[in-house]
């Protein structure tokens, strides 16, 4: 008899075991997704988004859209420059795109437009 | 690389050909006897085309006009001469509001930047002013006050000096040599002696905004003084400024100095010229040759060259954080080709095109890469006629 409920527990556990794995394979979260790439876009109108949130080690892009140049870089204001890791992007000439350098800690960091001192071209990236 | 590039200019300064008649350190004709009553004089020109400036990123490409035309007169009175000058352009109506499209041009405001890469637009009134001339014994005073004018700096402005006329595009070297021509509110003063030419003048240092229409009029807050040299055909003169606050986003003061020398005359006209800007960013220096050939009566042959210090990487004033600009040294070489295709009393027309390269710094390549720059245009040149209601030469 014990041997017999031995038999049938393992068995469904077995069952349960292999729908489980099936599942998982199935499950949206098991392969690791494409990261979106972690975009800011310049316009006359500003910068877009405003603030974004990344990981820990990510890079953000700037896109200049804009007709005229811009020049971007940490801090809030030239004089207080910060988060050094955005000003790897520096100056964009139309139509330019560049990288900052990858974040390494988690921190909120804000950034300004060196070349057009705009409220419109400050904005904030979250890292996390 | 740079050194050679300034080397080459001065070269090309010394071999050019010296055949030629009169370009005066301020553009205009040398003084001739004035009959009584008043003597009217126009002349202008209108070019309309295609301008593309291929670049590294996105082209620039416009359709658009540089134009400018001007109307003077002038009549003996009290022994002396009075003259009544105007200048206009329809640029604020026929180009973009940012201006056209130039890689590398710096200079003026646009939404609150630094312009860059464009040439902007010139105001409507670009002139509006009164001058009186009185021989005295052996020299000649002369005092002039303008609504807008041009105080005593540089070399006479591009689009009068007979070495440039013909180019749409204008110098890169535009806001270290002659920007100031179009300066609200100017008193100036002076005297000739012979060849010689001294002068001094008062102005509101501020460069125009960018409402284009209306007359920026403000203190006379800045100084310059020009001495200049003509003989025959030949020009030369050094001058230098004091500028309060030039610039509307940079509350510093900044100092101009510029030398020029050039021939004008018979087939060929030409111009060397240095000028430094002294900002509190730092030295900034241009060199430039021009030259302009009337191979035959209607083939016009055109060239320029210049090597001019940029502040493009870091432009601007940012409250509370100085720190000195980076500089970029732009080379860049100009030659095109204009043809008269029909000329009259009415004026004359002409087709021409012209091509610019580039010799980008280190510091630059990675946003500019190699530019080209092209313009294809129509050109009309109003007749400079000169003369009374009743008589006109």
């Amino acid at each position: 008899m014990m041997s017999h409920r031995l038999l049938l527990t393992t068995l469904i556990s077995a069952g349960l075991t292999l729908l489980a794995g099936c599942g998982a394979a199935s499950s949206p979260t098991a392969p690791s997704a494409p990261a979106v790439p972690a975009i800011i876009t310049i316009t006359s109108s500003g910068v877009s988004p405003k603030e974004l949130t990344i990981a820990i080690g990510d890079r953000v892009t700037f896109v200049n859209d804009d007709v005229i140049q811009h020049d971007i870089a940490g801090g809030p204001d030239p004089a207080h420059p910060d988060c050094r890791e955005i000003d790897a992007v520096g100056f964009l000439t139309r139509g330019q795109r560049r990288a900052t350098a990858p974040f390494p800690v988690a921190r909120t960091c804000e950034y300004h437009d060196h070349s057009v001192p705009l409220a419109t071209m400050n904005g904030t990236i979250i890292i996390r | 690389m740079i050194r050679d590039w300034r080397f080459v200019i001065l070269v090309l300064a010394a071999l050019a050909p010296c055949d030629i008649a009169a370009q005066t350190a301020t553009g205009q004709p040398a003084p001739t006897p004035v009959p009584a009553g008043w003597q009217w004089t126009t002349d202008g020109r209108v070019f309309f085309g295609f301008n593309y400036q291929l670049r590294k990123f996105t082209d620039f490409s416009a359709w658009e006009s540089q134009n400018w035309i001007t109307a003077s007169g002038e009549r003996p009175i009290a022994r002396g001469t009075l003259r009544l000058a105007s200048m206009f352009s329809f640029e604020p109506f026929t180009m973009r509001d940012i201006g056209s499209p130039q890689v590398f041009q710096t200079g003026e405001m646009f939404r609150g930047a630094p312009i860059i890469d464009y040439q902007h637009p010139h105001d409507l009134v670009m002139g509006l002013g009164a001058e009186y001339r009185r021989p005295l014994r052996r020299v000649t005073l002369r005092a002039g006050v303008d609504l807008v004018g041009t105080p005593t700096l540089g070399p006479p402005v591009f689009m009068h000096r007979p070495s440039a006329a013909e180019i749409p595009p204008a110098p890169l070297s535009h806001h270290h040599l002659d920007s100031s021509h179009i300066t609200p509110g100017v008193v100036r003063g002076g005297l000739e002696a012979g060849a010689w030419r001294f002068e001094g003048s008062w102005f509101r240092g501020r460069e125009p905004d960018s409402n284009r229409t209306d007359l920026d009029l403000g203190a006379l807050d800045s100084a310059a003084v020009r001495v200049s040299w003509i003989r025959g055909a030949w020009s030369a003169q050094i001058s230098g400024a004091y500028l309060k606050e030039p610039e509307a986003v940079t509350p510093f003061d900044a100092k101009k100095l510029t030398a020029s020398i050039g021939r004008t005359g018979g087939r060929l006209a030409w111009l060397a010229a240095f000028g430094q800007k002294r900002e509190v960013h730092g030295n900034l220096e241009a060199y430039l040759f021009e030259a302009t050939l009337h191979a035959t009566v209607g083939d016009i042959v055109y060239t320029r060259i210049e090597s001019v210090a940029k502040d493009i990487l870091d432009v601007g004033f940012h409250r509370g954080a100085f720190h000195r600009h980076r500089q970029s040294q732009i080379g860049a070489l100009t030659v095109g080709y204009l043809r008269d295709v029909w000329r009259g009393r009415g004026g004359s027309f002409g087709i021409g095109a012209d091509v610019t390269g580039y010799l980008v710094p280190a510091n630059l390549e990675e946003s500019y890469g190699s530019p080209v720059s092209f313009h294809v245009f129509a050109r009309y040149r109003l007749p400079a006629k000169s003369g009374s209601a009743s008589h006109v030469h």
